[in-house]
């Protein structure tokens, strides 16, 4: 049954077991963007709860001019993005706000990026800024388009490969900073 | 499987089935306090509205103009049944005088 499905079924009946369908499919991996973004396991419990209960209460407000998956997780996303900025009281969010952007520079290959270790991954992911990490986990977690990461975070396509870009460079330099190439 | 997958995988292992039906629970618990509200408002609130249009002098929506008479409250001819006598002198007329 898809979600779509689910979904009407849902707004129709209000019925727990449709309830419970969405919930088992979606609750890990929502923790997990979660336990990424927030990198504590009782704040991505919290949250996970807060962002479930928005999604139930907003469901009738889904009008399917995207999958749903990407409504979820655009809905996680943007409460992992505005938790930190409160804590921060800062707006920086990007590596972009934070620091200058250097003069030129090669694009970092996808392939580098994927021949880390999940530990190094882990460990890039915490120290980057959350929008760089978040943008990160939409393009290659996700497998989302350059356009609905756009509409997600409210910015132009150009800008948000822009991000792409610069967080994969930031990655980078974490990386080989921390976890240097062994002789 | 990428390593980003992969990183998805070991973080969605840590939701464990307690994690899992504490979050259920609470989300049930939170949906079922709204639930409660939006009636207590269905029910309520359009009493509470009529006791303050009340309080402020108005009228309830469904109460008559205390100046303006239906053709139901008209008295007289013609008031009763279509089968009873009408007019002055009837059996049971509200004129009657006796």
């Amino acid at each position: 049954m898809t979600d779509e499905l689910v979904i009407q079924s849902y707004l129709q009946s209000q019925a727990s077991r449709c309830f419970s369908m969405l919930y088992e499919r979606y609750a890990g991996k929502i923790f997990s963007k979660c336990l990424t973004l927030l990198n504590d396991e009782a704040l991505a419990e919290d949250a996970t709860q807060e962002i479930f209960t928005k999604i139930f209460l907003n469901m009738a407000k889904f009008k399917e001019q995207s999958r749903f998956s990407t409504w979820v997780y655009s809905i996680t996303y943007n409460y992992c993005i505005d938790y930190i900025r409160r804590q921060k009281k800062d707006k920086a969010i990007f590596t972009e706000d934070i620091e200058k952007a250097p003069e030129r520079q090669d694009e970092v290959p996808d392939e580098e990026l994927f021949q880390m270790e999940v530990k190094q991954l882990k460990y890039v992911l915490d120290q980057l800024p959350v929008g760089d990490s978040a943008i990160l986990l939409m393009k290659y977690q996700d497998d989302m388009p350059i356009k609905d990461i756009a509409d997600i975070l409210d910015k132009t396509e150009s800008a948000v490969k822009m991000q792409i870009k610069r967080a994969k460079e930031r990655a980078r330099k974490l990386k080989d900073e921390h976890f240097p190439a062994e002789v | 499987m990428s390593i980003f997958e992969e990183l998805e995988s070991l973080n969605t292992d840590r939701f464990d089935s307690e994690r899992n039906q504490r979050v259920q629970q609470r989300i049930n618990d939170t949906l079922s306090t709204y639930r409660f509200l939006g009636q207590m408002v269905d029910i309520y609130l359009p009493r509470m509205l009529d006791t303050f249009v009340e309080m402020t002098g108005g009228r309830r929506p469904n109460e008559p103009h205390p100046h303006r008479r239906t053709p139901t409250d008209r008295v007289g001819p013609g008031t009763g049944s279509p089968s009873a006598p009408s007019g002055p002198g009837g059996p049971s007329g509200g004129n009657d005088i006796r």
